[in-house]
């Protein structure tokens, strides 16, 4: 009887944590919380930048859906399209073109370009978020390959404009301002791409792009333009 | 009477229980965080699929309507594709033909010249539009993206010539009273990017008939 009242005594006395576990396990618990914690920017960065990407081809498919739309019958506007500034790179702006009355036809339609002039075609402006911006807008001519910003010292691309007007569903796609590769308006650019990447890191992971073809096609590319 | 006190006092769990506890726990919530992920993938390749089949769609869309729109047509298995000029001519290919059509040719309703014409056709899995401009260079470009390939495309074509199989385009020709009828056969699979799970197979068939009266 005494010794297991000795026993008890004991185990009473040793009752609670000891410092050396409550230090073991708080560690665990803090490397496991680090462990978790690390990848969260990172996993945020990509989730923003897909909504990014995603945000931008909604755009152009909205362009799309309203340029050819039967409302822009009747001198309201004359086609909608979206337009990159490279000089102004986080915003994605879609803008409705003002008929030109120059041209006389029953279905009215504008330059296909964003001017700032008296009348500001502005329609909506979509800025890109969490320091993702517009880092490639690239043109391609029939089936070759994309060629991007600087590339073609011939071909600066400051500024890429995707419009489309009735009646079809065809994308015009115009590089600095002008219809045609390099202005000449019997040759068009066959697709664009616009690639959107991160400022703080240009890992491979964080490069997004957004590619539309001619024929109104616009798909998402999980990578670079090239 | 005072020993199940004394118990009481040791009452509690050790470090060694706890820690089994938590293992236990946390290898459960890994399985069912990993059935979370999954489920995630799943909703981004359902998204990607979606946006293929609209991409499917519209380009469809654009060859149904340009057919609709278009004159002399022309069907064929093969072409010297390049600067060479399509043929001007008409040419049936009925679905008793030994060998299927993959190529169309015909006048677009754009034309400024009955010698502009415009030919669809697959090649490495992409359905390619190649305008040919008369007196112009010829220009491609692409229907469906990356992400689909097509494994095949075939075109038949019945009515496009007279009675008397006369190709070239003859005010003399007998009529055989039949307006153009093409049939259009597509399938192909998608090809989500950066995903390794199984595609998506399609097939797609409808058949297309010119708005215009064809005088042949």
């Amino acid at each position: 009887m005494s010794l297991r009242r000795k026993v008890l005594f004991v185990h009473s006395r040793v009752k609670g944590f000891t410092l050396i576990e409550l230090l073991v396990s708080t560690s665990i618990m803090i490397i496991i919380l680090g462990i978790t914690l690390s990848g969260g920017p990172q996993s945020i960065m990509r989730i923003t930048l897909s909504d990014n990407i995603y945000q931008t081809e909604l755009m152009i498919r909205e362009a799309q859906l309203q340029g050819s739309a039967v409302n822009s019958v009747g001198g309201l506007y004359g086609g909608v399209g979206v337009f990159f500034d490279r000089s102004t790179s986080t915003d994605v702006l879609k803008f409705r073109d003002k008929v030109d009355t120059s041209v006389k036809r029953d279905i009215g339609v504008g330059n296909g370009l964003y001017d700032q002039g008296t009348v500001d075609e502005k329609d909506f402006v979509f800025k890109t978020t969490n320091n993702h911006r517009v880092g490639k807008l690239c043109v391609a001519e029939d089936i070759n390959p994309f060629v991007c910003n600087d590339e073609d010292p011939t071909n600066i691309i400051k500024t890429l404009t995707v419009s489309f007007s009735r009646p079809r569903q065809t994308a015009h796609i115009y590089v600095n301002g002008l219809y045609g590769v390099k202005g000449d308006i019997n040759k068009e650019y066959t697709s664009a791409c616009i690639q959107l990447d991160s400022l703080k890191s240009p890992s491979p992971g964080f490069v997004r792009s957004v590619v539309v073809y001619r024929s109104g096609m616009v798909t998402k590319k999980s990578g670079t333009c090239k | 009477m005072k020993i199940p006190t004394k118990k009481l006092t040791v009452k509690g769990f050790s470090l060694v229980e706890i820690l089994v506890v938590l293992g236990l726990f946390s290898s459960i919530a890994t399985l069912s965080l990993a059935s979370l992920f999954n489920a995630q993938s799943v909703n981004k390749r359902l998204q990607e699929t979606q946006s293929i089949l609209d991409n499917i769609n519209l380009s469809t869309q654009t060859v149904t309507r340009d057919i609709r729109f278009g004159t002399d047509f022309y069907a064929t298995t093969s072409l010297p594709f390049g600067d060479d000029a399509p043929p001007y001519t008409r040419r049936n290919c009925p679905q008793s033909s030994p060998t299927a059509c993959t190529i169309i040719i015909f006048t677009p309703s754009d034309s400024k010249d009955y010698r502009d014409r415009v030919a669809y056709y697959v090649k490495n899995g992409i359905l390619y539009k190649t305008t040919f401009p008369y007196g112009l260079a010829s220009s491609t470009e692409q229907m469906t993206s990356d992400d689909v390939a097509i494994s095949s495309l075939f075109f038949y074509l019945e009515g496009a010539q007279t009675s008397l199989g006369d190709p070239v385009y003859d005010d003399n020709g007998a009529s055989d009273y039949k307006q153009p009828l093409v049939t259009f056969l597509l399938s192909g699979v998608t090809r989500p990017s950066g995903s390794v799970m199984a595609s998506t197979t399609f097939d797609f068939e409808t058949n297309i008939s010119p708005r215009e009266l064809d005088s042949q």
